[in-house]
């Protein structure tokens, strides 16, 4: 359904999209990952026609995005980051003007806004302007927007930020909705729980290149030994714990991260209960201990060198 | 061009506008305020009962005639005539006028009435101020009140020697060299002298409701459409710009949608304006609908023209709303919303008549005062036409640009 080859976008000598492939099928969720500045609104706006790329080639349905703007337009619904609603008119008047800008009217126009009032839980608030909604309700109806006339593709960017956990666990059920109904959905996000949770497959995108592709168990299998066991300690005692974990079984390597110590290993069960009573006989505290089994943050880590809610601070 | 989204485009500009109390108080109610109260700064009023102007008359004359001279002016609503049995001099007459003491003071000499009965000519000496509607009308009526007088001595010699009454069937041949004599060389005439700030002996104008009434129709339906042009920045920021371009809407139907959107705003804000504006205050717009329709079109099209372009140009809302004001003041200030264009020095009248709102309220003041038409109007409407054509033009470059990927 999307084809995307070696896609570039600069903004002066800033490589913003630096030859970007990737290919999403049919019905498939797809998620772009990545904290913010990493690219993935300016690949959603080249994809969506907003933007002209500066290299490389995107096909959406066969049609190319440079050469037939509008025939893309046609299959695509896109849901901006903001709150792109006239919110001194209601979420009905909203609804209405966007289906009739995308050539409905009459009674189809108007059942269709029914059914999306109803879908995003929006019905009873239908007459009430839309600046008086909660962030939630504001988000909702944004998504249900692009979805007014019907389209093959959605593009979603970041459509949960900025609301509550329950209002984004609601937004992550409608877009789940659309994924079942065989909606193909390009979502972005640098929540990396929202694209474990959400996608077929996900795109991690950094620095305007994609550096991983592919579902998330074969992600996560791209670590490797992934187990991760986090400890404090004073500083003193780094190098006598280095010294120590030298000897023990299983333990693949540690390393040092913002004053705490990470041991990887292949399995964290069986290295822990060694830890613990290296600490007891050295007299220190065991509270500050943890373990991190393999997922798409230490998969970015790996890839990056840094966390995702680091760079999206 | 997508006949469907440019009429969802206008019906949506229609609906937020309308959603928009503050703004419909902007819109209607405001114009309507500031038109009364400028109204009754400049000192001129003709609905309800305004305290009466003094007209200050030297009488050294103190004949019969000199209570015909009068009688116009006594029995106009808007004067009180006070009448002094002694001379003034120039200077008294000046500053009589300049201190607000009279509307207008006339000195009539000995001999006047002797005149109207075809004795030797007598001049009498108006003073008034230029700067006062009020002026201008006493003046008017002193005017009209001794051309009769004087046609009739004209008429009355033609059958009657100097000096002479005529009898019943006194009737001579109508004498040509007499008639001639007696209109072009009146016995009475009146030399007027104005305080020198303002030659307003053409603009027609008798009160200022037919200055102020257009005027703030033309200023607030600027200024709404300067406002408005946050609404375009506002939609560039938020994305529902980004929404239409990539719904069906082609550039060319969204630079389209925009204007008429304003365009339609402006002509009924400006067509509930004027009509508000003749119900209160009792304005006529003249004999010529078309030439008032023009005018009204030609300058909707232009405010909605300027709004899309400020709105394109402007980064921030707050800019565009102060860049929007601002624009606002100074178009109305220099083009003559404010005040006529008529009361500043004649090289600010050219600069005025130059910006299209001075165009616009020339047009109105012609209209309204001097009974224009579409072809007198024609050369102030190509010039709003001109500015019209290259601010769209700019306009529409600049939102294509920003619709275009």
């Amino acid at each position: 359904m999307i084809e995307v080859r070696d896609l570039v976008k600069k903004y002066g000598s800033h490589r913003a999209v630096d030859g970007v492939s990737f290919s999403v099928a049919r019905g498939e969720l797809f998620g772009l990952l990545g904290p913010n500045g990493a690219g993935k609104t300016t690949t959603i706006g080249v994809l969506s026609t907003l933007l002209r790329a500066d290299g490389g080639q995107v096909r959406i349905g066969g049609h190319d995005v440079a050469t037939a703007a509008k025939d893309v337009r046609r299959l695509i619904g896109v849901v901006p980051q903001e709150i792109a609603l006239y919110t001194d008119l209601s979420a009905h008047d909203n609804l209405m003007f966007w289906g009739r800008l995308h050539g409905l009217g009459g009674a189809a126009l108007t059942r269709r806004v029914g059914d999306l009032l109803a879908m995003a839980d929006l019905a009873d608030a239908a007459r009430r302007k839309v600046e008086t909604f909660s962030g939630g309700m504001q988000r909702r109806l944004n998504l249900v927007a692009g979805l007014i006339h019907e389209p093959e593709v959605l593009f979603l960017d970041e459509p949960t930020v900025g609301i509550d956990a329950q209002a984004r666990t609601r937004i992550l059920e409608l877009i789940a909705q659309l994924g079942r109904q065989g909606l193909t959905v390009i979502y972005t996000t640098h929540y990396l729980e929202e694209a474990e949770q959400l996608c077929d497959r996900i795109g991690v995108i950094d620095r305007g290149r994609l550096v991983a592709l592919g579902d998330k168990e074969s992600l996560i299998s791209q670590i490797g030994d992934a187990d991760m066991i986090r400890l404090s300690l004073p500083a003193a005692r780094h190098e006598a714990f280095r010294a120590a974990s030298a000897t023990w079984e299983g333990c693949t390597g540690v390393g040092e991260r913002r004053g705490k110590l990470e041991v990887r290993t292949p399995d964290g069960g069986r290295l822990l209960p060694v830890i613990q009573d290296w600490l007891r006989a050295n007299d220190l505290p065991l509270e500050q201990l943890e373990i991190e089994r393999p997922n798409l943050e230490t998969l970015y880590l790996n890839l990056t060198g840094r966390g995702l809610r680091e760079d999206a601070s | 061009m997508n006949l469907q989204v440019i009429g969802a485009m206008v019906r949506l500009r229609l609906l937020r506008t309308l959603r928009d109390r503050a703004g419909l108080v902007w819109m209607f109610v405001m114009p309507m305020v500031f038109s009364y109260m400028m109204g009754m700064l400049m000192g001129d009023w003709s609905n309800g009962s305004p305290p009466k102007r003094r007209v200050v008359v030297y009488d050294q004359d103190r004949g019969p005639a000199v209570e015909r001279l009068l009688a116009p002016l006594r029995a106009h609503e808007r004067f009180e005539v006070v009448v002094v049995d002694s001379a003034a001099t120039d200077a008294r007459a000046r500053a009589l006028t300049d201190n607000g003491g009279a509307t207008a003071v006339l000195r009539i000499p000995s001999g006047f009435t002797g005149a109207m009965a075809g004795g030797a000519k007598v001049d009498l000496q108006l003073t008034v101020d230029g700067n006062r509607l009020s002026s201008q009308t006493a003046r008017s009526v002193i005017d009209r009140s001794l051309l009769r007088m004087n046609t009739e001595q004209a008429a009355r010699s033609l059958v009657a020697a100097p000096g002479t009454t005529p009898g019943r069937n006194d009737a001579r041949a109508f004498d040509d060299k007499s008639f001639a004599e007696g209109w072009e060389q009146p016995r009475m005439r009146l030399q007027a002298s104005t305080l020198g700030r303002l030659p307003t002996n053409d603009w027609g104008l008798t009160r200022s409701a037919q200055h102020v009434g257009p005027a703030y129709v033309l200023f607030f339906m600027l200024m709404f459409m300067m406002v408005s042009a946050k609404d375009l920045v506002q939609e560039r920021q938020d994305r529902t710009l980004a929404r239409l371009v990539i719904s069906r809407a082609s550039a060319f139907d969204l630079v389209a949608g925009y204007f008429l959107g304003g365009m339609v705003i402006g002509l009924v804000q400006g067509a509930i304006l004027l009509g508000m504006n003749a119900l209160a205050f009792g304005l006529d717009y003249g004999d010529s609908p078309a030439a008032l329709v023009a005018v009204v079109v030609m300058f909707a099209a232009f405010a909605s023209s300027a709004s899309i372009l400020l709105g394109t140009l402007a980064r921030t809302g707050p800019q565009a709303d102060g860049l929007g004001s601002g624009l606002t003041m100074a178009l109305g200030a220099v083009g003559g919303l404010w005040w006529p264009l008529e009361v500043v020095p004649p090289f600010m009248q050219a600069i005025g008549k130059a910006l299209p709102t001075g165009q616009a309220i020339s047009i109105f003041h012609g209209l309204v005062g001097r009974g224009w038409g579409l072809g007198e109007s024609a050369p102030l409407l190509g010039g709003l036409a001109v500015w019209f054509v290259v601010v769209f033009a700019l306009a529409a470059a600049r939102l294509r640009r920003q619709v275009s990927a």
